[in-house]
């Protein structure tokens, strides 16, 4: 156990921000923290950091209770802030150099570990542009850079994603990836489930600073009732023909609105074949057809009743 | 690690054109249109007498005390017709009627007539007051007399075996004390990079390894060489580009910035961590507290110093530009040290002060919310 939470409980006034919270992330792995937003996955990073005091509870890294003055567990922590957090006016390597300084006061070994982290990002050819002249991507690849540059054994990256680009996303998370390879025990908080889906191997669901879910994405959606759901366009489908599908086996509700039809089956149960047999026998005319598995924001939809979007 | 900090913490600062325009630019543009515009006050006498015609058949003891109740005015014995000559002819300001109501007479109407206006009537009044007493109360002269001789003047000494006053040196010492006080900037913005609460880049360096306290010492250091540099550079423009002679205590008035810088940064250490308010709303605080004291300590206009001096004296105190102000006033104008090191003694206190309220607040470990 790399990093344990115990119980932590954190009040702004009458709002609690962290409900009795607990969990434990594991040597190696990469641990997602997923909920909307306000649902208090940075308040928890902040604790963990000694950023934030708290009401309650007991957090410790490396074994060892975690405080400000931690220093040996510090050094072997890296954090990407949620907001950009360079300086404006130091070029793309100065800013790496700074915060690599911070952590590793040899010269040699520092310029040799800024290099990698330019490398790593992807910022060669920027290396002596100031921020500003930088994209919302590569700014967000200086960030993480920053972050990363000293290969601390925990890296946690809060949002590292918000505003990026698609190409810039998928540079991002193949990044965290390979950095998960190379050693590092990564926790990583967001609030696109797809992201978490694709890199994490654990994942623990938080809404309104409650633990309301935690394993792997495999036995988060066993725990849900729902299985595959069907989309279908059909046009000038008669209430009759619509309650037809609701006959059909293992289906657990129908809906149509604006020309598709969505079919939610149970769980465990493939139903494509008998829906498209469904339409041939009654001769309806049919657009596009989607199949899709039960995602995570059906799994936060069924257990808190709205959706990781709202 | 100091070097580390310090290096990029210099890099940081010095790159920060916003402050640096305040900081350096401005001071040194705002006093070459000084010197341009100001350039030929100083040939002039600050306090010259005022030429006043005194029409009086004889001088007798009311004439002679009359004339010797004031250095301000200039008297001259003459009939009323060469008075009222010299009056059309402008050489004088006006002339006084000896008779019982001490008749003003004048062509135009002016700063110098007001001024002779006034004390001719403070004149009358306490003739007048003196006369009432000695005719009713004569027992009570003697503390009358006590009374009048310890009157408080508000004007300032000058002291003539040192230095003559010129009054361009007034603005040019509020100039470089607003400079030092534009350390304040500084300040504000190494209190800002500290503090998880006021900043990302602050929760950043708070997660380093590195003990916080530690951290800003490092950082302040940066903004006080950076300060230095930047009145050295001013002081240098003054006295070398404009040559402006800013007495001869050199090396005094270089230790004084340098006292001066470090109230400037901690003062802007302080607002930055004291006040609960945006960054935004700091840094015009900042601007209020040194170009509004530099402007009451009379960068704009010389006479403010003194209207400040005599209506809310406590000002002159409260102020931390005036108080720099005044030491560089004090070096130049007087042989006796002993103004110059009250103001330097408050400075030190204020100084003592911002960083006390600067260390509880910066010290703090956690932080309630971010």
């Amino acid at each position: 156990m790399v990093i344990k939470v115990n119980n932590l409980v954190k009040r702004y006034g009458d709002l609690v921000a962290l409900d009795h919270l607990s969990f434990d992330v594991r040597e190696g792995e990469i641990f997602g923290l997923l909920g909307p937003n306000g649902s208090g996955k940075t308040t928890a990073i902040n604790c963990i950091l000694s950023l934030l005091s708290y009401d309650k509870g007991e957090i410790e890294v490396f074994g060892k209770p975690m405080t400000p003055e931690s220093y040996e567990a510090k050094r072997n922590i890296g954090v990407v802030m949620q907001n950009v957090a360079v300086f404006n006016e130091l070029t793309v390597r100065e800013n790496i150099d700074y915060f690599c300084g911070l952590y590793v006061p040899n010269k040699k070994e520092k310029k040799q570990l800024v290099d990698e982290a330019i490398a790593f990002v992807g910022l060669e050819k920027y290396e002596k542009f100031v921020p500003k002249k930088l994209s919302g991507g590569l700014l967000r690849r200086l960030n993480i850079a920053c972050g990363i540059a000293h290969k601390p054994k925990i890296i946690i990256l809060d949002e590292p994603t918000v505003a990026v680009d698609p190409q810039s996303r998928n540079k991002i998370l193949e990044g965290i990836k390979e950095l998960n390879k190379n050693g590092a025990t990564v926790i990583y908080t967001s609030h696109y489930m797809e992201e978490v889906e694709q890199i994490c191997s654990r994942i623990m669901i938080l809404d309104h600073g409650k633990s309301i879910a935690s394993g792997s994405k495999e036995s988060l959606k066993a725990m849900i009732d729902v299985g595959e759901k069907i989309s279908i366009e059909l046009y000038d489908l008669e209430d009759e023909q619509m309650r037809s599908f609701r006959k059909l086996p293992n289906v657990a509700s129908v809906s149509y609105e604006e020309n598709l039809l969505t079919i939610h089956s149970y769980k465990a149960a493939n139903n494509l074949e008998h829906v498209l047999e469904h339409i041939k026998t009654h001769n309806m005319a049919f657009g596009k057809i989607y199949s899709e598995k039960p995602t995570l924001n059906d799994v936060f939809l069924e257990l808190t009743g709205k959706e990781l979007r709202d | 690690m100091y070097g580390h900090i310090l290096k990029y913490r210099l890099m940081c600062l010095t790159k920060d054109k916003d402050n640096m325009f305040w900081i350096l630019i401005f001071p040194i543009v705002l006093s070459t249109l000084l010197y341009a515009a100001l350039s030929n006050i100083g040939n002039q006498e600050l306090f010259h007498q005022i030429p006043l015609g005194l029409v009086a058949e004889e001088k007798n003891e009311e004439v002679t005390r009359l004339m010797n109740a004031t250095d301000l005015v200039e008297f001259q014995m003459m009939d009323q017709t060469k008075a009222q000559a010299s009056l059309k002819n402008e050489e004088l300001i006006g002339y006084v009627l000896m008779d019982e109501k001490m008749k003003f007479v004048v062509q135009t109407k002016g700063m110098e007539q007001s001024i002779v206006r006034l004390f001719l009537n403070q004149y009358r009044q306490t003739v007048g007051t003196v006369e009432n007493i000695m005719k009713n109360h004569p027992e009570q002269m003697g503390s009358v007399v006590n009374r009048l001789e310890t009157r408080q003047v508000f004007t300032t000494p000058v002291s003539a075996a040192r230095a003559k006053l010129d009054p361009m040196l007034i603005f040019f010492f509020a100039l470089i004390a607003m400079t030092c006080m534009y350390g304040a900037y500084l300040g504000l913005r190494e209190a800002v990079d500290i503090q998880a609460n006021l900043s990302d880049l602050a929760a950043r360096i708070n997660i380093a390894p590195i003990h916080k306290m530690k951290t800003f010492f490092y950082s302040i250091s940066a903004a006080v060489i950076i300060q230095v540099l930047i009145i050295s550079v001013l002081l240098a423009y003054l006295q070398f580009v404009l040559k402006i002679n800013l007495g001869d205590r050199s090396v005094l008035i270089y230790l004084t910035s340098i006292l001066g810088s470090v109230l400037g940064i901690m003062a802007g250490a302080f607002i930055g961590t004291v006040l609960k308010t945006s960054e935004n709303m700091k840094n015009a605080i900042v601007t209020i507290f040194s170009l509004g004291g530099a402007y009451l300590a009379g960068l704009m206009n010389f006479s403010t110093k003194y209207t400040v001096a005599e209506n809310v004296p406590i000002l002159t105190v409260l102020n931390p530009v005036n108080l720099l102000a005044d030491a560089y006033y004090a070096l130049y104008m007087f042989d006796s040290l002993e103004r110059y090191w009250m103001n330097i003694m408050y400075m030190i206190g204020f100084i003592i002060l911002f960083f006390l309220g600067t260390y509880m607040n910066v010290r703090r470990r956690k932080y309630a919310s971010i």
